[in-house]
Order: structure tokens, then sequence, then C-alpha cells
């Protein structure tokens, strides 16, 4: 889409998606490093994830600044108003999925895992899967890609399926294997907080299709179609 | 849905060999505002001036299509077209009052029709002034000149004007481009109050007042109607890009 007439309106935009994109690859690298810092009991990277935080939290609130002098100063419609809306919420979802690493490393180096116990869980493909989504939101964002988007929905159920199945696999191997039993809660809560993660994702998913398609969350609510509805009804256009 | 009170089917118009209206369908609801947007020379006031056959007076202009107005096409040869624009009251950009009394501005239109009764001529002015939301500032000098009231007041007398004749349409083409803030607010007021019991058509190029005041959009684009829709479906989630590209400013 071309330029607006007015530059500066043109400026304020391209500055704040570069703000956003800025937050979602601090807030991926938190993921990352959190996960890693809590599997590898490293303190340094839970340091680093900490310092990340006070970054993601400094761009939330330039963010929210943004937005609210673009409306002020510019009254966006359309196209530019879907756009501030959507960052008025992504922006809180990033900011969320940084306290949830936050949180993860609460417990770092509190008991040392062995790639034994660690292996016997999903934890770490789950985590790539989180990661990956994180990415994808970004890339859609970038490139106004609904079809990225649609693939973060579709990652988020994959992701669904192996909490569930680290879930029960960590109560079975509580209850059977009791000398390790820290471990394996710290994991659970690993697990929980990267569902959370990809849950959050999914919502950024959802606000990058109303940006880019409003027409295929406008007559229902996303959350009771099925993937395969959303594409085949992409498909149908 | 509204009753339809206005329709237009496939009006073309040329000023000499230039067409300025080209294929324009379109249906405007009875008691709504409809607001017409578009860059300048998009036909937008062309087309409202059409809707009660201003452009007949417009030398070498030719029109063809309908114009159909509860049923009955305005362009048929046998319309009294003063009796149509009695149905149809106008306002304009700039205020233009009779350099008359406030009380003969509003008593004109009824005098020409034949009214001449002073007690029916005293409720007339009164009623037209206090729908028009200025009774309380004129009241009590009916007999100055209406030159001497400020720009936004003398847009309101214009409109009372209008509604003297008992139109049951009021066309607008910018009505408040040439008022300061305040007065505008009062005239998209005064257009939200009138829409109960008139069908508003109103030509601006101030995207966030046909926002503010309208209950639907049509956007022109050099001749076409482009898009018209529910103004929050504009606004929000316009259908055709070249709406889009022109309400977020990308062009104009």
């Amino acid at each position: 889409m071309n330029g607006h007439v007015l530059k500066n309106y043109d400026q304020e935009l391209n500055k704040l998606r570069y703000r956003l994109v800025r937050m979602g690859s601090l807030v991926q690298q938190q993921i990352e490093m959190s996960v890693s810092s809590i599997l590898n009991s490293n303190i340094e990277l839970a340091k680093q994830v900490m310092e990340l935080e006070e970054k993601v939290d400094k761009l939330d609130l330039k963010i929210d600044k943004q937005c609210i002098r673009i409306i002020a100063l510019h009254q966006p419609v359309a196209r530019d108003l879907r756009l501030i809306l959507a960052a008025l919420q992504i922006d809180i979802y990033f900011e969320i999925i940084g306290d949830y690493t936050t949180e993860m490393i609460d417990d770092v180096a509190r008991t040392i895992f062995t790639s034994e116990i660690i292996n016997k869980t999903k934890i770490k493909e789950m985590s790539e899967h989180v990661i990956k989504m994180i990415g994808k939101v970004l890339d859609s964002f970038v490139d106004e890609n609904v079809n990225l988007a649609l693939d973060i929905l579709k990652i988020e159920e994959i992701v669904n399926i192996l909490f569930k199945d680290n879930f029960n696999n960590l109560l079975s191997l509580m209850k059977a294997d009791s000398s390790n039993i820290d471990s394996y809660a710290i994991l659970l809560d690993v697990n929980r907080l990267l569902d959370l993660i990809s849950k959050s994702a999914k919502t950024i998913a959802q606000e990058l299709i109303y940006i880019y398609e409003p027409s295929i969350s406008k007559h229902n609510d996303i959350e009771d179609l099925s993937i395969h509805d959303i594409f085949a009804e992409k498909t149908n256009e | 849905m509204k009753k339809t009170k206005i329709k237009t089917d496939k009006l073309n118009l040329f000023y000499g060999a230039k067409q300025a209206l080209i294929d324009i369908s379109m249906e405007i609801p009875e008691k709504r505002v409809t607001a017409f947007i578009g860059p300048s020379g998009c036909g937008k006031s062309t087309f409202l001036r059409s809707l009660n056959r201003m452009n007949d007076l417009i030398p070498g202009v030719k029109i063809n299509g309908d114009v159909i107005i509860d049923d009955i096409n305005i362009y048929d040869k046998n319309i009294d077209v003063v009796q149509l624009r009695k149905r149809i009251g106008m306002v304009f950009q700039k205020s233009n009052p009779f350099p008359k009394s406030i009380y003969d501005n509003i008593a004109y239109g009824p005098r020409v029709n034949g009214i001449s009764g002073k007690s029916t001529l005293d409720e007339i002015v009164e009623t037209s002034l206090i729908r028009a939301a200025i009774w309380d500032e004129v009241k009590d000098r009916l007999k100055s000149s209406a030159m001497g009231l400020s720009g936004g007041q003398q847009q309101r007398l214009c409109i009372a004007r209008a509604l003297a004749v008992n139109p049951d349409i009021i066309l607008m083409d910018e009505p408040a481009s040439a008022l300061d803030p305040i007065s505008t607010s009062k005239i998209e007021e005064l257009i939200h109050e009138l829409k109960t019991d008139y069908t508003i058509v109103i030509v601006t190029h101030n995207m966030q007042q046909a926002a503010r005041v309208s209950d639907f959009t049509a956007f022109f684009y050099i001749g076409e109607l482009i898009e018209m829709d529910k103004t929050t479906t504009i606004f929000t989630n316009p259908y055709n890009k070249k709406t889009e590209e022109y309400i977020t400013g990308r062009f104009g």
C-alpha cells in the first residue's frame, strides 16, 4: 500500500511496527534463554532473561504511549485503526509472555537435570514449537501475511497435545520415581508455562488475522472456528 | 432496514463532452444521514445537485438515468421542478441569508407558497428556528438583519429557512467547511437531531465529520461510486482497497 500523504504519520506507524517487532524478538530470546537456563541450571542466562525483561517492559510503555499519541493526533481509521487496536493487544501479550519466562527461571539451579530425565518428556520439542510460533508471529506481522498467522493456530494445537502428553507422563514419572520428584515438579511447571506462552501466541495470531483479514474473524468468534473452517474459508474466497 | 427514500439507477451526467458521473446506482435510506466523500472533482457535489435537478440550469449539461424519489422519477417530463424543490431543502457551503430580517428570511419560502396569515407565519418562523437550534439566540431580535449574525448562526438560519417549507429531504453541500469547530459541532448536533424527521444527504471533505454524523457513507472517485456501506463499516473495514487508501489518507 502507498504511503500516507502525511509523512510524519507514516513515520509514526513505521516506528510502531518496528517497536512491536523489537519487543517480539526480545520475547523470543527470553523464551529460548529461560528454557535453556532452567534445563542447564545456567544462572548467567537467567540473569540475561531478567535484563531483557526490563527492555521488554520499557517497550511496552513506549508502545502504549505511541498508540495513544497516534489516536489523538491522527484519528486512524480502517487498516490503520486495526493496526493500532491490534498493537495495543499484541503489546499486552508480549509483555505477559515476558512475565512467563521470568516465572520459569524462578527455580533455576534448584535441581540439576540429567539429559535422561529431560529426554523422558517432550519439553524440548514443545519449546522449539513455541519459539517457532513467536518467529511466525514476527514474520506474519512484518510481511502482512495472514497464512503465517494461520500456521500459528495450527502449531498451537500441536503444542496443546504435547502439553497434555507431558502432563500425564510427568505425573506417572513422579509416582514411579520419587527420588527425582523435584525435577519432575519443575518440568511440570515449565510445561505449564510453555503452554501458556503458546496460548498467548495464538491470541496474537488472532489479532494479526484481524488486522490483515478482518472478514475471517468478523462473522464469528475465531475460537469457534476450527483450523479447517478457516482454511476452507480462505480457499473459497 | 429503513425504507429507501431516493434511488438512482445508472445516472450519468456530462458537462459537454466530459462525463462527470458514471452509472451511479444508489439507494439512500429514509430518515438517515448519508454522507458523500471523495477527493475534489470526484463528482460527489454534482451527484448531490442531481438529486434536486439543480444541474438542469447549467448550460451544456446532459443527464441520463433515473433518480426516483418516493417512487417518482424526478427527471420525468411532467415533473414540476418548483414543487420538487419544495420537498428538498438545500444548504450550501457558504451561508447565503437574504439581506432581510431574520424573520423575513424564514417566512420567505412559506410566503412564496401562498401562506400569508401572520399567526401562521409566526408559528412557522418559531418552529423552524427552534428545529434549527437557533431560536434562543435570535428570538429577541427577529426583526434585525440576518447579515448581522455570525457565520455559524447564518448557516443554522439557512437550515431553518430550508425547514420552513416543510421538506422531507435536506441536501447539504459541505455545510460546515467554512465554520469554526464550535459552530461545526452545533451543525453536526443539529444534523443528528434532524434525522429523526428528515432524510439528510451531506457532502463533506472532512472525513471525521462523515464518520461522526452519518449512518451511511458513499465514496466517489473520478465520477464513479466506488463503495457505499454503513459508516462504521467504511471507517473500520471497507471492502474496496481504493476506499481504504482514501480514508486512511494515502491519496487525495
